[in-house]
């Protein structure tokens, strides 16, 4: 395991928050403590495109002095924090991990950012990941793979690799990454932290590099659900700068009640077991179904079938959606523009086909692929409606449960250079993910133990839409029993 | 359906890429397994769906135009000349 813990950087988000109130701790400490770390670990596990000495150092100095004549008391004040690179921050290069924004640096914060920032939170770097958010393995980055802290010869999952190897690594107590298919919540399993994706709309996307505008959400991975929790209460909530984020949610911190899963009803889709798990990753999740119903509640098995539909219509509108997203990147405005182009059009085809990478162009040239006439109906249309049957399959069930439990991958991390050479199968992995993405409901992954390799394994448990209190209720007494 | 070579001209011209033979035998290939894959969409059916992808979306904010802050940051990652992106000549 390659990890940097030491008395600071073991500490929850809430407990170096708490340490700092009491000034048992300065906030330059917890920041150089992340930052010494980040020196000593991140040449080998390449969480980091972009660290922010000099800026987190400087912001350390501004909040502690905010902290102390009370101008700053929110409850994560003084908390580092490290941000996927796909999310904007002004004055400081957001790359997406693509040679497209390689020398891009954001004219503007995203709304997640100005509210961390008026948290008094601390931004120690932003994060690799897969280009755009393209990929399960953190192996389509330009610049070069995350290592899983864990064995780093293995993947730390994908796309938010950087956030959850940088949290279990000690490389940052708590990050924002991005979810549209499972790239919070399958990190987190890979890396044996905690990943929430929230409700579709619960959280403003303005600001977050788009990939599938109808999918994405900014999500949270963090050492334990209760940290996940506090920084879901910092950065959810109505903003007019996203015509899709709801007004109405407002997360009520305090209804999570670490107590509250006796008498709750789980449910596990037939389906989800018949999907080719290992060995392992199937007796984690039984186990996990026992320990819930030590803690009071009821495990119960149902049908999903419109399960069988869930990739191909993730992956079609997923694709559709970032053809349209991806058009902007055309050499004028801002990113790479190719040297060699005499024309305009020259220019947007070798700029585009210079700055993209494989995974990247695939996706976008299926996406264009099945909008296009004579093959909209066939395929577009067709995805729509199964999203349209997954949303109300969900809704039906949580008519009869509180939550739905199941595996996050089939298998654990896979070793590096073992999944790029087959993208359908890559896509077949995102099976238990991309299902909350398409309903729009809330999903976490809590780490439940470990395969014969020693890597970790996590579970999934979903909630219906902007159930995030009893979501994370239940995650939290589930993490105390389970004790990891 | 089966992309071959000349059905991927389509989707690389509306995507403004250009690919090199071996990306073109590589991505058909890629394209093919996945297409098939995720025809099995065709087993539902679509009438009475326009296609149009449901999001929840509250009331648009009102069309009322407000200051930019610093609008001279926005051209700060292009090519500019006299407050103006600079792009290759479009008329000849």
């Amino acid at each position: 395991m390659r990890c940097g813990m030491n008395d600071i950087t073991k500490m929850t988000a809430l407990q170096l928050s708490a340490a700092i109130r009491q000034k048992k701790i300065s906030v330059a400490e917890a920041v150089n403590a992340y930052l010494d770390n980040i020196e000593k670990l991140n040449p080998e596990l390449n969480c980091y495109i972009t660290v922010c000495r000099d800026e987190a150092l400087s912001r350390a100095a501004e909040v502690q002095s905010g902290i102390d004549s009370g101008r700053i008391c929110g409850r994560l004040a003084g908390v580092p924090i490290a941000i996927k690179d796909n999310i904007c921050t002004k004055g400081i290069k957001t790359t997406c991990a693509s040679k497209m924004l390689e020398n891009f640096v954001a004219p503007y914060n995203a709304t997640v950012i100005d509210r961390i920032n008026a948290e008094g939170m601390i931004i120690l770097g932003k994060l690799n990941m897969d280009e755009f958010a393209m990929g399960s393995t953190g192996e389509t980055s330009y610049f070069g793979s995350v290592k899983n802290p864990v064995n780093p010869e293995r993947s730390a999952g994908g796309s938010s690799s950087g956030a959850a190897a940088a949290v279990a690594a000690g490389l940052a107590p708590t990050a924002l990454g991005s979810d549209t298919g499972g790239s919070v919540r399958q990190p987190a399993s890979y890396c044996g932290v905690t990943g929430l994706k929230p409700t579709y709309s619960a959280v403003s996307r303005y600001g977050l590099i788009a990939y599938a505008s109808s999918l994405d959400q900014i999500g949270i991975i963090g050492k334990n659900s209760a940290d996940c929790a506090a920084l879901f209460d910092v950065i959810s909530g109505a903003d007019e700068r996203d015509m899709t984020c709801s007004k109405e949610f407002a997360f009520d911190y305090n209804s999570v009640r670490t107590e509250s899963i006796a008498g709750k009803k789980i449910g596990i889709a037939n389906e989800f077991l018949n999907v080719g798990l290992s060995p392992a990753v199937k007796q984690n999740l039984l186990d996990s179904a026992e320990r819930f119903e030590t803690l009071g509640a009821s495990v119960d098995y149902f049908d999903l079938p419109e399960l069988k539909y869930a990739i191909p219509a993730y992956y079609v509108i997923a694709c559709a959606e970032a053809s349209s997203n991806l058009a902007r990147y055309d050499g004028i405005r801002y990113g790479h523009r190719s040297e060699a182009a005499k024309s305009l059009d020259e220019m947007f085809i070798l700029s585009r086909s210079e700055g993209f990478g494989d995974e990247v162009r695939r996706r976008i040239m299926l996406g264009s692929f099945v909008l296009s006439q004579g093959y909209y109906d066939a395929y577009y249309k067709k995805a729509v409606t199964a999203k349209q049957l997954i949303t109300k399959a969900f809704e039906k069930a949580f008519e009869r449960y509180d939550f739905i439990l199941s595996p996050v991958a089939p298998d654990t991390a896979p070793v590096l250079g073992e999944s790029l050479g087959n993208p359908l199968k890559m896509y077949l992995s995102d099976i238990y993910t991309v299902t909350a993405n398409l309903a729009g409901i809330p999903a976490v992954s809590l780490p439940c133990g470990y395969d014969g390799n020693g890597m970790p394994v996590g579970i999934q448990l979903m909630a219906k839409r902007f159930g995030e209190a009893d979501l994370l209720s239940a995650a939290a007494a589930f993490g105390r029993e389970a004790d990891l | 359906m089966t992309v071959d070579n000349e059905l991927l001209t389509r989707p690389e011209a509306l995507c403004k890429l250009s690919l090199d033979a071996e990306e073109r035998e590589r991505f058909a290939k890629d394209l093919n397994e996945i297409l098939d894959y995720v025809g099995m969409l065709s087993e539902l059916s679509s009438d009475g769906n326009d296609g149009v992808c449901p999001v929840s979306a509250d009331s648009l904010r009102a069309d009322e135009a407000a200051p930019t802050e610093n609008p001279e940051a926005l051209l700060e990652n292009a090519e500019t000349a006299d407050g103006c992106f600079r792009v290759p000549r479009t008329v000849e």
